[in-house]
């Protein structure tokens, strides 16, 4: 699975060099082989049997890559497998995306989507320190190149302000990494080794302390976000999709697996401190997007925003027992937050094309403009606020509940959902349902667009419906890891 | 061993004669070059099983037995330098068309590879200081090659005058080590050192520091690095990677078998003040040094030759941790690195002759040149350590050493080094891959160039996805 876009990668890019058509169209048929092997992998997750106990991985494999010491050691469990699936469908989604917006240098532009799409599934399958760091860093390489060529005005800048947050702070996950490697008597990299021993209560402090850095980096947490609004608002619209889809994912899967599952004990006494930088996070998000004027910039903070969801729900969740609540809500919120904020990026490169500006107090009267862009504006924002006909709805409140379990005094997180409300309505009420701007000559998108938009909104009305689906995995996870 | 020294010495002598005698054919001596360095390259698995297989009487009475002694890590390292050498040698071929002095370049290229290679396997302190000036004495020749340049000439003399000093270092460092255990000879040195007076212990460490220091000088460590940036933006491309990526890795090879194995390691692996932290802060001082003074430059020989100072300051961390607990982390790690680094730095050096020297040649090079650009931003992402290349093996290896040793700060400095040095290697590919070229026209493209940076490109690829084969072999020949 990690292979084929891989390989995917450099087929594309020859396809591309003798038609550029070829390319688009081979990239996105391996997305959806991916796709469908993705839900096959997800399958045997939903349908594994138990007895599940710590460290229950489905679909292992391991071979020596550097002798014993690194191996090549890949499976998926409750936690991963709905971040796969989100990852290669938002794959499948943006790489279709790309038909509109994509016109210049589009086989090297497709063979990195492959390479990212792998070092992507990489990242949440990899079950070796070293290998997750491997294609956690890899990562970045795609990413550096997507921002700098296909990017915006501001687009060097952004693509190595990216590039250099990101990897200062993987850095600091590395040296994590070393000292647990040496501190521990295993003596091992391998992850589910390290499930199974006891880490020493300092040492866990410790790395957790590091890896926080590399994670709150990508995630990204108040005071390491800085980077993100330049990096997506200089971004192409489909690699925004992958960037607030995917990449930030791996921040979120990071302090799932690392910070709340490995470092339990370090987790359970220092909660206080994620769900304050959550809050924090949530709040900043949510406040600073309220005075955005850049449509594009605004989306970009309402990711910081929910992003601090995921924090306050997984470590409000463990510390006070509601784990069922908090740390299926933060994977539910991952996975809605992926396709909501999918869509609303998309829709900032449409409303660029189709208005000429991103600038929310210059554009007015979409309502009778364009309907059409209209409509779907009004939906995609539905979702982003949470309101209750998707599941990201679901997600928020299950995050919530966890919180106020906490503590009392975390209702003021409602407050969040409330703000985030707040600026998408004003949003619409200036740009959709104002009086049409004088002289303004607007283009509505097309059909073909109005149905790409809808398949980001398909799955939030689905697991609103049946949201056993998604988490049910997420729950077996969750009981055999933390008892709840 | 002999037969490798002749295979090369044979054609550095023949090749100007047969020239001086009228021999024109144009490509004659690249040709001869790299394939008599072919051909010490396959010897050496043979040398390396019968130095391990003879016991102290060689089964050849000629064989200098007091003088050489091949080891695992002189295998490592003689095969590094032979591949820098080749990739010099082919990437020089279109540089000297039509100089009367190309024959005379080759066969230089060649006494300076059979230097590099006897500095790493010297068995004798005399033998190492001859083995030293006949790697020394080419270089600064190859240096001036461009005689009406004052630029060259600049750089050979502050080449010469470093190399001097260098010299002059080891050279004192001798003759105390002759005082004190009245031979030469590395053998007797290792069996007289356990039963020294501390007085004498004393006067060993202050010429281990003299032996460190000079080879410092080629190993361009802070603050003996000072001619670097001077002379490699003055020679030739090529020149400049046989400088960064070949004597500089010998200085390594000397520092690292004679002064911390031999010396350091086995008669004072614990004393006060420790050695290790010495070399530590040495270390760390370096890799900063040469990172910050990077950010700043304005011509790539210079901001190259710096980022090569900061990669001898991650390299020292492999010195630093011998006789640690990492130890065994660490010597692997340096062995990588001295492969991987000298590879990656000699493909970089010799893309400068594709490219041109300044920073704003490098703008829109994509456009211009798309495969130099790439094979270019693959050698600055594999020195910057970026994983799925292989930079990153060799540093995470010198990284766990650090750890493991005990010296977890010093992995930290190393680790913030490299977040500064990706700072000015993402600036540079930004300028390739996203800046609009400031001059129309692609610079020349000489295939002969192209053909080495493509190999450099596969190399760096292939041991990133899969270095194991070298881990296997360096942990199984190192001792």
């Amino acid at each position: 699975m990690i292979f084929l876009p891989a390989l995917g990668g450099v087929a594309v890019y020859l396809a591309g060099r003798l038609a550029t058509r070829a390319a688009k169209y081979l990239a996105l048929s391996i997305t959806l082989v991916e796709a469908a092997l993705a839900f096959i992998a997800y399958y045997s997750v939903f349908t594994a049997e138990g007895p599940f106990g710590i460290s229950f991985f489905v679909l292992q494999e391991q071979y020596p890559w550097i002798g014993s010491l690194v191996t090549y050691h890949v499976g998926i469990d409750g936690l991963s497998a709905p971040l796969i699936l989100m990852t290669v469908l938002l794959t499948a989604l943006a790489t279709g995306g790309s038909f509109f917006e994509i016109t210049d240098k589009e086989s090297s532009y497709y063979a990195l989507m492959m390479f990212f799409l792998a070092t992507a599934v990489g990242v949440f399958a990899s079950l070796n320190l070293i290998l997750f760091y491997f294609f956690w860093e890899a990562s970045l390489i795609p990413m550096f190149f997507f921002i700098g060529i296909w990017g915006g005005p501001n687009r060097k800048y952004a693509s190595v302000k990216f590039l250099l947050f990101t990897y200062s702070g993987s850095l600091a996950m590395l040296l994590g990494f070393l000292l647990l490697y040496f501190m521990t008597p295993t003596q091992s990299f391998d992850l589910v080794t390290l499930l199974n021993s006891g880490i020493p209560g300092w040492l866990q402090i410790g790395a957790s302390a590091l890896t926080f850095l590399g994670f709150g980096v990508k995630l990204p947490v108040f005071p390491l976000h800085t980077w993100l609004p330049d990096a997506h608002v200089e971004a192409p619209s489909p690699i925004s999709v992958l960037l607030a889809g995917i990449l930030l994912k791996m921040g979120g899967y990071g302090f799932l697996r690392f910070n709340l599952e490995l470092f339990r004990t370090a987790a359970a006494q220092y909660a206080w401190v994620y769900i304050a930088v959550g809050l924090i996070t949530m709040f900043y998000g949510a406040i600073v997007a309220l005075i955005q004027k850049d449509y594009k910039r605004m989306v970009a903070l309402t990711s910081v925003n929910h992003m601090g969801f995921v924090l306050l729900g997984a470590f409000a969740g463990l510390a006070s027992g509601s784990v069922s609540f908090g740390i299926e809500g933060a994977v539910f919120q991952m996975f809605n937050h992926a396709f909501a904020i999918g869509a609303l990026f998309m829709l900032a490169g449409f409303i660029k094309h189709g208005t000429g500006t991103r600038d929310i107090t210059l554009i007015g009267g979409l309502r009778s403009a364009t309907p059409r862009m209209g409509v779907m504006l009004i939906l995609a924002s539905l979702a982003g606020m949470g309101a209750p006909m998707f599941s990201s709805f679901l997600s928020e409140f299950m995050v919530l509940l966890s919180g106020i379990t906490f503590s009392g005094y975390l209702w003021v997180a409602v407050l969040v959902p409330g703000i985030t409300a707040a600026y998408m309505l004003w949003m619409l009420w200036r740009t959709v349902l104002s009086e049409r701007k004088p002289g303004s000559e607007y283009h509505d998108i097309s059909r073909a667009q109005i149905v790409y938009l809808s398949l980001f909104l398909v799955p939030l009305i689905i697991l609103l419906i049946a949201p056993g689906l998604l988490l049910s995995p997420v729950d077996q996870f969750t009981k055999a890891v933390f008892g709840g | 061993m002999l037969i490798t020294i002749a295979t090369l010495a044979i054609p550095g002598l023949v090749i100007p004669m047969l020239s001086a005698l009228g021999l024109k054919a144009k490509r004659f001596p690249e040709v001869v070059t790299v394939a008599a360095l072919f051909l010490a390259m396959i010897q050496l698995p043979f040398v390396l099983l019968s130095s391990i297989s003879s016991s102290a009487q060689s089964w050849l009475w000629y064989y200098p037995h007091n003088l050489l002694s091949f080891d695992g890590i002189s295998f490592i390292f003689s095969v590094t330098v032979i591949l820098v050498a080749m990739m010099v040698a082919i990437a020089s071929s279109t540089m000297l068309e039509g100089d009367e002095n190309k024959p005379v370049y080759y066969s230089l290229l060649l006494f300076a590879t059979i230097g590099m290679i006897l500095v790493s396997s010297t068995a004798d302190l005399i033998f190492l200081l001859i083995s030293w000036e006949l790697m020394t004495v080419p270089s600064i020749l190859l240096v001036s090659l461009k005689k009406r340049d004052p630029k060259a000439n600049e750089a050979a003399i502050k080449f010469f005058l470093a190399a001097a000093l260098s010299s002059a270092f080891i050279l004192y460092g001798i003759s105390l080590f002759y005082g004190v255990t009245g031979s030469t000879s590395l053998y007797v040195l290792q069996s007289s050192l356990a039963s020294l007076p501390p007085s004498g212990a004393s006067i060993i460490l202050l010429s281990t520091a003299l032996l460190l220091g000079g080879f410092s000088v080629k190993m361009a460590i802070v603050p003996f690095h000072f001619w670097l940036p001077d002379t490699l933006e003055g020679a030739h491309p090529p020149v400049g990677a046989l400088l960064a990526g070949g004597s500089k890795i010998a200085g390594f090879a000397a520092a690292l078998r004679v002064a911390v194995l031999l010396v350091l390691v086995s008669r004072f692996a614990s004393v006060s003040p420790s050695w290790q932290l010495a070399l530590g802060i040495m270390a760390a001082i370096t890799m900063t040094w040469g990172n910050v003074a990077a950010l700043t430059q304005k011509s790539l020989p210079r901001l190259l030759a710096y980022s090569s100072i900061a990669q001898a300051g991650y390299m020292m961390i492999g010195l630093a941790v011998q006789g640690t607990a990492g130890a065994l982390f660490g010597l692997v790690g340096l062995l990588l690195y001295v492969l991987f680094y000298a590879v990656t730095k000699g493909s970089a050096f010799i893309s400068l002759r594709n490219i041109g020297t300044s920073l704003d040649d490098l703008a829109g090079l994509y456009k211009k040149a798309p495969l130099m650009a790439l094979g270019f931003a693959i050698s600055l992402f594999a020195l910057a350590g970026l994983p799925p290349l292989n930079g990153f093996w060799s540093k995470l290896f010198l990284f766990m050493g650090a750890v493991q040793g005990g010296m977890a700060w010093l992995a930290a400095a190393a680790l913030i080094n490299s977040a500064v040095a990706l700072g000015y290697y993402s600036y540079l590919a930004k300028k390739m891959f996203f800046d609009e070229p400031l001059t129309p026209g692609a610079p020349v493209q000489h295939p002969d160039v192209l053909a080495v940076v493509l190999f450099a490109m596969v190399f760096i690829v292939v041991t990133g996805l899969y270095p194991e084969p070298f881990i296997r072999l360096i942990t199984m020949i190192a001792p």
